[in-house]
């Protein structure tokens, strides 16, 4: 192929690309993905678990005690 | 109470609680507000806080930078410009460059021909010919281009001394690089030889008249072509029937490379 | 094709009868567990593997004649080899366990038909154990960052493709209103991949383009490789695991989002600075430039939240090994990235061009980022799919110091040394020649790399105490060990 089909193939791909990127935009628009972002950072907390509470420590630490540990004392 | 309702993130600021609550705020939110508070004594406030305004302005003057950068430093976007420090709208000098044919001869050399003639250019004694001070080198370059292009075969004598191989043709080295190779070899210091450039002008001559020949040349047939090969051969004492009108362009010096 | 509609009716959680509609997170963590596992096998083995070659690879650089009748060994293999071990086998491998994990516990949805990841994941090995011994056996593309020969292109792309569509249809029967952040940054990954090495194997491989359009795809694709792909990733999981972990939300979420858009439009474009000094149009250069300077938006916005979300929980770090190693990751995203900018600015790349500062800079956006990201998550993982305690906190700690410590060293070293071997590799006398000579500047070069190859053992031992870790861990024989509190699953061991 000579270096012209490139550029015309290329751009294409990289319009088609563009569209899909700007689609996608639209969707998370129309979605109500970007309302009430503030409450979307809380979506990966839930009862198992939950907010406030750290989810991970050094196995068998001593000092711990396996309950749950509040943040800030 | 009114603590927690200072930290309370519904609802934001500049937004009037009247019209907030009518239009948006519902139980769930105060559930989830409260007990969000219940668990967290801290957390809500700095959830809401914007980026800072340090880098806004920063992204700002990204912004601006990148502008200039690139308008000022892309050769105006010319698809064969290469030099970034090209002004907008200046002429781009396109002219062609000077090129030195002895540093491309000798790159040439160096890709092409060490192989066989060693990168000294003395040859193997018996088996490769040397192109140090020889009779060839020295003799009508257009011999030499014909020998580039097709090949040489068969029992040769060089200063008098008889070699017999083949050397391959160089057919697809351009014009400048054979001009640019027979002009170092014939007149770089190293090679002894003392005689005057090639132009790619000659070469592109002979590869119009000969270039479709495959076979190799023969001692014979170009002696036959250009007479005796001496070294003491130069255009104006020249015994070859077609160099008169081509070899114009041979600089005076020639006349001094006469006597070898 | 009667079984079609079937097939895709299963997927969908909520016609399959008796099921809730949100699954919880451990039956989420449940569904993905054989899959990942066999990922995260892999995975380790193939750091181990890589690190060996690494290893190799250091050695030679201060006694090139280590190893050097070994025809398989020879540095530009070894070198190679390293590069795709760690990429296609450790890197991805990370990635394909985690991901559909992290899309899985988002979207509140199990991972259907697990047995089909299985086995794409198998297929995917199988294919990058035939490229690196590909590569070893000199068959490899003369093409940085897409060595591995040919023929196991099918093979590759085909697993790929099944894993992704996979995460896809994690996310397509999601179960929870809100897309968060961490999908996002996934969700394009696993698009931006397969584009890029879809292109690149068509222009470089299969129908090469001729001349400098060949460079400038093989750079726009290994760039983009780094930034489309493994960086999508780690920056998505360290987005979720900071916050998850700390229990408190990401500072500020509206500006994860500016964060990702601008990563979007930006990071496609920055490859080009490789090429700073080619013989490629001036302004195409310089928009690479542009590009890799304005990706100061998304680093910057990614900073202030990563580390504000942090900030005063610091002591955490002390108690979660999740925590450390992803905050680790997080700060070198920031430095790296914006070295990286840097870098791309036509007067610092005369320097740096061709000199170890690059070398360093890929271990630090690859090592020190990606990778470091990569074992906080897999810390946070593993023993909610196995539903067991990590069996030594002493192999963490080792792991810890020695990589954390190792990165580091490695990076000082590189960037200096490379910084110093670059101003050396410029100096001009008064009487405009060159100051040093090549060979003087490659000696002074020496010490720095021995600094390097010291970095590289201790990183070493670091993957040893992690690989001991893992599979001492997947034993049924350290079950023992869980008794003494599993800490961190107080409410599924209670269930189960």
């Amino acid at each position: 192929m000579a270096w012209t089909h490139y550029i015309i193939v290329g751009f294409a791909f990289a319009s088609l690309f563009f569209v899909l990127a700007a689609f996608a935009l639209y969707w998370a628009y129309r979605n109500g993905q970007l309302n009430e972002l503030e409450d979307g950072a809380k979506t990966i907390f839930d009862d198992e678990e939950p907010m406030g509470q750290v989810t991970d420590q050094f196995p068998s630490k001593k000092d711990e005690t396996s309950s749950t540990k509040k943040n800030h004392e | 109470m009114s603590d927690s309702q200072n930290n309370n993130p519904y609802p934001p600021d500049g937004k009037s609680r009247d019209t907030y609550e009518k239009t948006r705020f519902e139980d769930k939110h105060l559930h989830e507000v409260h007990s969000s508070l219940l668990r967290e004594k801290e957390e809500p406030s700095e959830n809401f806080s914007p980026m800072p305004l340090i880098f806004v302005g920063l992204f700002m003057v990204l912004a601006f930078w990148s502008g200039i950068y690139l308008v000022w430093y892309s050769g105006d976007f010319g698809p064969f410009h290469y030099d970034e420090t090209a002004k907008p709208g200046e002429a781009i000098d396109d002219t062609p460059r000077e090129v030195d044919m002895l540093a491309l001869g000798r790159r040439v050399y160096s890709q092409n021909c060490v192989a066989c003639h060693q990168s000294n250019g003395r040859g193997i004694s018996g088996v490769y010919p040397s192109l140090v001070n020889v009779d060839w080198v020295q003799d009508n370059p257009e011999m030499l281009v014909k020998v580039m292009l097709s090949g040489l075969a068969g029992p040769i004598e060089v200063n008098g001394s008889p070699y017999n191989n083949a050397m391959t043709p160089f057919g697809r080295l351009s014009d400048q690089q054979i001009a640019a190779v027979l002009t170092f070899i014939r007149t770089d210091d190293s090679f002894e030889n003392d005689s005057y450039e090639v132009t790619p002008e000659l070469v592109a001559e002979v590869r119009e008249q000969y270039g479709s020949r495959t076979d190799p040349w023969t001692q014979p047939e170009l002696e036959e072509i250009h007479g005796p090969i001496t070294g003491g051969w130069s255009p104006s004492n020249g015994n070859s029937s077609s160099n008169d009108e081509n070899d114009d362009s041979g600089d005076g010096e020639a006349a001094e490379t006469e006597e070898s | 094709m009667s079984a079609t509609p079937s097939i895709v009716s299963t997927l969908s959680p909520t016609q399959s009868a008796g099921d809730p509609i949100r699954a919880k997170l451990s039956e989420v963590d449940e569904s993905m567990r054989n899959a990942a596992i066999l990922f995260l096998a892999s995975a380790v083995l193939w750091l181990m593997a890589g690190t060996v070659f690494a290893l190799i690879a250091a050695i030679k650089m201060t006694n090139p004649s280590f190893l050097g009748d070994h025809e398989w060994l020879t540095f530009g293999r070894i070198r190679t080899a390293h590069l795709n071990a760690m990429i296609y086998g450790w890197g991805n491998n990370a990635i394909f366990a985690i991901a559909p994990w992290l899309m899985g516990r988002l979207a509140r949805t199990r991972i259907r038909h697990i047995s089909i990841l299985y086995t794409a994941g198998i297929f995917w090995n199988i294919g990058v154990t035939i490229g690196i011994f590909g590569i070893l056996r000199g068959d490899m593309i003369g093409v940085e960052w897409l060595e591995m020969p040919a023929y196991i292109t099918p093979l590759i792309a085909i697993s790929y493709g099944l894993i992704g569509v996979w995460v896809i249809i994690a996310f397509r029967w999601r179960q929870s209103g809100h897309v968060y952040v961490t999908q996002w940054y996934l969700l394009a990954a696993f698009f931006w991949l397969p584009w890029l090495y879809t292109v690149a194997q068509i222009m470089l491989v299969f129908e090469p383009a001729s001349g400098v359009v060949q460079s400038l795809t093989n750079w726009w694709f290994a760039h983009n490789v780094l930034g489309l792909w493994l960086t999508p990733a780690a920056v998505g999981a360290a987005y979720y695991f900071i916050p998850k972990v700390l229990g408190r939300p990401i500072h500020s979420y509206y500006l994860s989002v500016v964060g990702f858009w601008s990563l979007a439009l930006f990071y496609n474009w920055a490859g080009v600075h490789h090429l700073i000094g080619g013989p490629v149009p001036a302004w195409v250069i310089s928009a690479g430039t542009v590009a890799s300077v304005m990706m100061v938006i998304p680093v910057i916005v990614t900073a202030i939240n990563h580390h504000l979300t942090v900030v005063g929980l610091h002591n955490e770090g002390w108690r979660s090994p999740t925590i450390r190693f992803v905050v680790f990751g997080a700060i070198n995203y920031t430095l790296a990235s914006l070295f990286g900018s840097a870098m791309a600015l036509r007067s610092v790349n005369e320097v740096t061009h061709f000199t170890h500062f690059t070398v360093g800079h890929a271990h630090h956006g690859v090592y020190a980022f990606f990778t470091m990201i990569m074992f906080g998550s897999i810390y946070y993982m593993m023993p909610r799919l196995v539903k067991r305690e990590w069996p030594s906190a002493f192999l963490i700690q080792v792991h810890w110091w020695m990589c954390s410590l190792g990165i580091v060293l490695m990076v000082f070293a590189l960037q200096v040394g490379g910084w110093i071997q670059g101003l050396q590799l410029n100096a001009i006398d008064e009487d405009g020649t060159v100051k040093y000579t090549f060979m003087e500047v490659v000696r002074n070069t020496v010490p720095w790399l021995w600094i390097r190859s010291i970095s590289g053992f201790m990183i070493m031992i670091g993957h040893i105490a992690f690989a001991i870790n893992v599979f001492w861990m997947l034993l049924p024989v350290s079950k023992s060990s869980s008794k003494s509190g599993p800490t961190l699953l107080t409410k599924e061991t209670a269930e189960s």
